[in-house]
């Protein structure tokens, strides 16, 4: 009987050492009842006369109604703005642990992204692995504000352009951790860019819908602020670059007005530094290409045997320039967003260590050589366009 | 002196030393091991299985020599009677301070990643209690439960590794030898500072049923550096060189940024939660020893722990709750503040742990060996 009741007391005492009762700084202030959580998706920052105006996107917690909240609050700092947000939530408490989005405004991705970061990667309750965005023609207020109807909000949204886009290559979508591991290896990375777009100039059925986000290229940060952005068709080869393109859809001209659109089936891209006596450093980039043909505007006009060819030309054609403007603005920025000093450091070592004035200054010179081999492989199954004016000619 | 009637098996041991070492591993590697060999820390590991191989085979053949004598009595062997209780009683000491440092560290990982905010008095005191109930208890209930915990720590450890070698960037892992061999050299010192800690699990081998043998000890050896291979490889090769030297905890972010199946996400509580068993495991040892060591220092009987109610005080038993008290005092000294903690990582700590675990002790087992060389007739 001593054991057990020595038992009971040792269990008393651990139970109320654990409880922490109403003591201030005990580890119940930690502890929150599932029903009371509100679950962040998005969370938004936009810097504002020298502070930080923080948008969130918070998801139904259990047993609550599905409409998703919106809210935003000001502070001097991101601190203060979750505090703010937090007096508004009434008997709720917003709970950012699973937050999967984070979108940071065009101003501020100027101006405090590095300050933000900081933030991200000190917080016990956010993950580092979270997707991140820079919204380039406006801020992130307004993108979560905006996007979304009665049922669904910018989280649905940014869940369908990372299953689709990042799917294609068309956007290689980047976390916070990446965009911080290569800040502080590189000096440089890219951040998917987002554009706000009202939902009635795709539609004239969604008019009145609001606003949606679509896939604008690439934000080039570099030594922490935004310092360009990668837009337009060459945005795409960024995946092709990071050998994580798949399913691209490329259009290229046809040479007669016209555009043929390509689809790729495979690509692989090998970046090699050649070191060379008395010579600037050069990359050799080959891109090994494979695609096939999804649509031709005029299906006759590329007929016959040497259709894949002169398309796997035109392919090599377009991808090399899209490369080459890619690498020129990495060069000209001085932001080495592609990792090739990194390359560079794996393939030589000592020789990248003995480098004059250090890799930043290097990279202002190093050159490119880009090759391409392309082959169309299949048009699927249709091996020749049918002739739709068969009836009149015969 | 030593209590005959608490003896504890070869293999309970070997699983103390295993689950016991885990505590001061996961919070030392890769973080100071990349600060002193910086991308070069996974070679370091592979360079120190020889270095460790050598110190397991220079133990076995002390050990072998000394057949079931203890290592106090082997102490004492080397220095005399008053020479071996003095280091006797300073090791105690040391060990005091290392268990209440060991507290406070185990307190601040749980306030960095789980429970912001919070005093670390509610941990610190929490395991104290614990601990102490084990120190009081039978060195074989330590090693059964040592036994319980090294699969579920193993397990743990192929599930974390598993999902996360995919997340790897081969890139952050190259090149090695950037600032050419020397720095892996530098890693495997420190790998060797915090192994030498095993020796303070060689103050129960009196305690033992049998002899220290290599063929026991090697696969837990050699599963340790496959451990440690993958923990650098993957903290490295997820978090890259400045964020793994810069971060406190830098393999329980790792785990925050897992998600197992798409489906699962934030299982790092349930993680650093277990880390309690490697703290529970080494301070218990520590606090043990430490009182042995000062009984022993003090001329007085070991601590009886065989068949003891849990408050008696008889047979030098209120040595562990005297100890106990100190190294909750230990604790109250070194404080909440997370930098003073990291100072004392840092600058104090390792320094201690070299003196005493690769300088003193060691010394003193060289000196009884050469001593105790039998003579010819």
């Amino acid at each position: 009987m001593k054991r057990v009741a020595y038992i009971i007391i040792v269990y008393l005492l651990l139970s109320g050492l654990l409880c922490g009762c109403s003591l201030s700084g005990s580890i119940y202030e930690n502890y929150r009842e599932v029903e009371q959580l509100r679950l962040v998706e998005v969370m938004g920052i936009d810097s504002h006369n020298g502070g930080t105006v923080l948008s969130v996107a918070v998801g139904p917690g259990v047993g609550q109604s599905a409409a998703p909240i919106l809210m935003h609050a000001a502070g001097s700092s991101i601190s203060a703005a979750v505090s703010t947000l937090q007096d508004y939530s009434s008997s709720e408490d917003l709970f950012y642990s699973h937050t999967q989005y984070l979108v940071f405004g065009a101003e501020a991705s100027q101006t405090q992204l590095e300050h933000y970061l900081d933030y991200v990667n000190r917080s016990p309750s956010l993950r580092t692995g979270i997707s991140m965005y820079v919204v380039r023609n406006g801020t992130a207020q307004a993108l979560i504000e905006g996007t979304g109807g009665e049922s669904y909000d910018l989280s649905s949204v940014l869940a369908s352009l990372e299953r689709d886009a990042e799917k294609r290559g068309e956007v290689c979508i980047f976390s916070a951790l990446d965009v911080i591991r290569a800040l502080t290896r590189s000096g440089a990375a890219l951040v998917p860019a987002l554009d706000i777009r009202d939902m009635s100039s795709l539609s004239s059925e969604s008019e009145g819908e609001g606003k949606t986000a679509i896939p604008a290229g690439y934000c080039i940060i570099n030594g922490g602020s935004a310092d360009g952005y990668i837009i337009g068709k060459p945005a795409a080869v960024v995946g092709m670059l990071l050998n994580r393109a798949d399913e691209l859809p490329i259009e290229l001209p046809d040479g007669e007005g016209g555009e043929t659109t390509v689809t790729l089936t495979g690509s692989k891209c090998e970046i090699k530094p050649v070191w060379e006596n008395g010579q600037p450093l050069r990359f050799d980039i080959s891109f090994d290409l494979k695609a096939a043909i999804v649509e031709l505007e005029d299906p006759l006009s590329l007929t016959g045997s040497g259709t894949p060819e002169l398309l796997a030309g035109r392919l090599e054609e377009t991808v090399c320039a899209w490369a080459k403007q890619v690498l020129e603005q990495s060069r000209e920025l001085g932001a080495d967003f592609l990792a090739l000093g990194v390359k560079a450091q794996a393939d030589q070592p000592k020789r990248f260590a003995a480098l004059e004035g250090g890799w930043q200054q290097q990279f202002g010179s190093v050159e490119f050589s880009i090759t391409a081999s392309a082959e169309v492989e299949r048009s699927y199954d249709l091996t020749e366009p049918a002739h739709t004016e068969g009836g009149q000619s015969a | 002196m030593t209590d005959r009637a608490d003896t504890i098996s070869r293999r309970q041991l070997g699983a103390l030393v295993f689950v016991g070492l885990l505590s001061p591993i996961v919070r030392r590697i890769p973080g100071q091991l990349v600060t002193t060999s910086g991308r070069a820390c996974w070679v370091s590991v592979i360079f120190s299985a020889a270095a460790l191989m050598l110190l397991t085979l220079l133990f076995a053949a002390l050990r072998k020599r000394a057949g079931m004598l203890s290592t106090e009595d082997l102490i004492t062997g080397a220095l005399g009677s008053f020479g071996g209780r003095v280091v006797l009683g300073f090791t105690g000491l040391w060990l005091l301070f290392y268990s209440a440092f060991h507290l406070c560290a185990g307190a601040d990982r749980f306030i960095a990643t789980v429970f912001p905010n919070t005093k670390p008095i509610f941990f610190t005191s929490v395991m104290l209690v614990m601990c102490l109930i084990a120190a009081l208890g039978e060195n074989r209930a330590l090693g059964r439960a040592a036994m319980i915990f090294r699969p579920v720590v193993l397990l743990v450890f192929a599930l974390v590794f598993a999902f996360a070698l995919p997340d790897v960037d081969k890139s952050e892992l190259m090149p090695p030898f950037e600032n050419g061999v020397l720095p892996a050299f530098r890693g495997v010192a420190t790998l060797l500072n915090i192994f030498a800690m095993a020796v303070y699990f060689s103050f129960l081998e009196g305690s033992t049923d049998s002899v220290f043998s290599v063929k026991g000890f090697l696969p837990w050896l050699l599963t340790y550096i496959i451990i440690l291979l993958l923990l650098c490889v993957c903290v490295l090769g997820m978090l890259g060189l400045e964020l793994t030297q810069n971060l406190a905890h830098p393999f329980f972010v790792i785990i925050r940024e897992l998600t197992l199946l798409n489906a699962i996400e934030r299982i790092e509580a349930v993680v650093i939660g277990l880390w309690v068993f490697p703290d529970f495991i080494l301070i218990s040892v520590l606090l043990k020893t430490a009182a042995k060591l000062l009984a022993r220092a003090l001329g007085l009987r070991e601590p009886a722990a065989a068949g003891q109610k849990f408050f008696c005080m008889r047979g030098s038993r209120w040595l562990v709750w005297l100890c106990s008290g100190l190294t909750f005092g230990g604790t109250l000294a070194i404080g909440s503040s997370s930098f003073r903690l990291m100072n004392l990582s840092e600058r104090l700590i390792p320094y201690l742990n070299c003196a005493f675990a690769v300088i003193l002790l060691p010394l003193c087992f060289c000196i009884w060996y050469v001593r105790s060389r039998p003579t010819a007739k």
